[in-house]
Parts: structure tokens; C-alpha cells; sequence
């Protein structure tokens, strides 16, 4: 044992075993576990999938716009305060999901369990507007729609912002 | 009036701090991404860098490769290089995934030790931490280096 001890092993080595014995335990894990995630995903329509999952209608950035323009909803940034701040929808109020708590009064008497709201965040890569939707929905709120694209395709349509 | 024998002796600490804070770490951060791997692959996904194909496939695979670096570089002496090795590598890849990001304007959770999409954002702070943690690595790797394991078994 000494002996072996004291053979050094390359490092080039140790990272090839480590990554060995990384690919083994990974595999291990999914096999083992009673529920495994798939090995591959379409992860592409993920933010459609969760809207759907969670019962919110999706509108187009022409939908928003209209409803922007018409201002037929409630519309809610789901944002932290800082992004809200640096430009956002016009008619918005900030309702940043990272803090319900604080700001959640300041929005929520305003609203009757039917009024139109539309949600939104930063794009199709951001969760909080899905997180502020569902939450609203377990609040009562029977009428909830997710502006998926967000502020990012907003300003790409080169709609004006406040 | 003789205190010179306790300053090597808290340098002789050093190695095993440094060891032991980065393999705690990494272990912690492998741990809680094992226990939720497809929460974890939705935030791979945010960064949206990698294609669809390797996003799950790496949700399951680089959260051991975390833990088991992280337990290499604690408790297995002749493996801590090439631990600290691959620790040194995740974060310069992690922190680049964060800084692209960054300048894409994304707005998304860091997967870092949380999975939970309310969880801290990426930003500066989660960059500079990660600076930190590079600067904690070359050290254990420096370190593994200038005493191979092998040393101090005798």
C-alpha cells in the first residue's frame, strides 16, 4: 500500500478517472432513480409549455400592443424593480415576482377577480412572468394572459417604451 | 518566547482549508442540482447557449462531476490535482456562461446553488463570488502541485 501510495498518479490521469467515474454515478443516477428526466428535450416551446401547463393564454406582441394601446387589461412586470425602472411597458405597473411581498398590496386591491391582467417579463427565456400568472390564478384571478415575448420583442417591434 | 513553530504550523492549515471550503462547495452545489436534474436543466436552458440535445445530458452528468471533484479534492489525496483541476475549469466555464448572460441581458437564475427559479439572479455580485472561487482553486491547484499526497504519507 505504501508502495502504491506512492506512485503519483498523472494529472491528466485523475481527471480522466474522475470524468470515468462522473459518467458511471450519472448514469447510475438515471437508471436508478424512479424518476428519471429524459436523456433529451425539446426545450424550444418550454416557455409555451409551462404557460399552457399552468392555464395562461399567450398573446402575440400585436395582441399586446393592442392591449396596451386599448388598455383593456391590467398590465403587470413581472420583473425585479431595477429592469422595471430602466424601461418597461407603457401603462405597466412593476409587480417583481422576486418580491410578492412587498409589492403585492400595492397592486392586487386594484383588481377584481375578472379584471383582464397581462403578465410579462423579460422573453421567452424569463420565468417570472409564468411564476407572477400562476400565482395570480391561485390568488382568484379568473382572467390572467402571458405576454410571452416580453419586453425583448417589444422593443424589437420597435413599440415605445416608458 | 519561542513562537516561531506555530506559524508553519497554521500555514501547514492553509492547504487543508482551502481544500476543505472548495470540496464543501462544489459537494453542496452537485448535491442540491442531483436531488432536482430537470429544474436544473431548465436553467441550463435559460442561458440558452447550449443546444436542445446536450441540455438534459449535461443536467445529469455535471452535477457529479461537481460532487465527485468536490469529495476528490477533500478526501481523496491522490486524485486532489486533477480535482482541483476540473473545479478550476467548471468555474471558468460557469462564470463565462454567466458573463455571456450578462451581456445578452438576460435576466435569469444562476443554477449556482439553488435551483429554484426565485433564487438569486445572476449579476456582478454572483461574478465577483465566482472570481473568488477561481482564485480559491489555482490556489488548491498550486497547492496539490507543490505537495503531491504521496509526501505526506510516509
Amino acid at each position: 500500500m505504501i508502495m502504491a501510495g506512492r506512485t503519483r498518479i498523472a494529472p491528466l490521469v485523475q481527471v480522466l478517472v474522475l470524468g470515468i467515474v462522473t459518467l458511471l454515478a450519472g448514469t447510475a443516477s438515471q437508471l436508478l432513480r424512479d424518476n428519471p428526466i429524459a436523456w433529451t428535450e425539446d426545450w424550444s416551446n418550454r416557455v409555451l409549455a409551462a404557460a399552457m401547463e399552468a392555464g395562461l393564454p399567450i398573446l402575440t406582441a400585436e395582441e399586446a400592443r393592442e392591449v396596451v394601446d386599448s388598455m383593456s387589461h391590467i398590465v403587470l412586470d413581472a420583473r425585479p424593480l431595477s429592469d422595471f425602472d430602466a424601461g418597461h411597458l407603457p401603462t405597466a405597473l412593476p409587480l417583481p415576482v422576486d418580491d410578492l411581498e412587498t409589492h403585492q398590496f400595492n397592486v392586487l386591491p386594484m383588481l377584481t377577480p375578472d379584471q383582464p391582467v397581462m403578465v410579462y417579463c423579460s422573453g421567452l427565456e424569463c420565468d417570472e412572468s409564468i411564476a407572477l400568472g400562476t400565482f395570480l390564478i391561485q390568488q382568484g384571478y379568473t382572467n390572467v394572459a402571458l405576454f410571452a415575448g416580453g419586453i425583448t420583442e417589444w422593443k424589437d417591434k420597435g413599440y415605445p417604451v416608458e | 518566547m519561542k513562537r516561531e513553530p506555530l506559524t508553519p504550523f497554521f500555514l501547514g492549515l492553509v492547504p487543508h482549508a482551502v481544500r476543505l471550503i472548495l470540496g464543501a462547495i462544489f459537494i453542496y452545489a452537485g448535491y442540491i442540482k442531483i436531488i432536482h436534474p430537470h429544474d436544473f436543466a431548465a436553467m441550463i436552458n435559460n442561458y440558452g447557449i447550449l443546444p436542445d440535445g446536450l441540455i438534459n445530458v449535461s443536467a445529469i452528468y455535471l452535477p457529479w462531476l461537481e460532487v465527485l471533484a468536490g469529495f476528490a479534492l477533500i478526501f481523496a489525496p491522490r486524485y486532489r490535482e486533477g480535482a482541483s483541476i476540473l473545479i478550476t475549469l467548471m468555474l471558468l466555464v460557469f462564470t463565462a456562461a454567466i458573463l455571456s448572460a450578462l451581456y445578452r441581458g438576460l435576466n435569469i437564475s444562476c443554477g449556482c446553488f439553488s435551483v429554484d427559479p426565485e433564487a438569486s439572479r445572476i449579476g456582478w455580485r454572483k461574478v465577483a463570488e465566482n472570481t473568488g472561487l477561481i482564485l480559491l482553486s489555482v490556489t488548491a491547484w498550486a497547492l496539490s502541485r507543490k505537495h503531491p499526497s504521496n509526501r505526506s504519507r510516509g
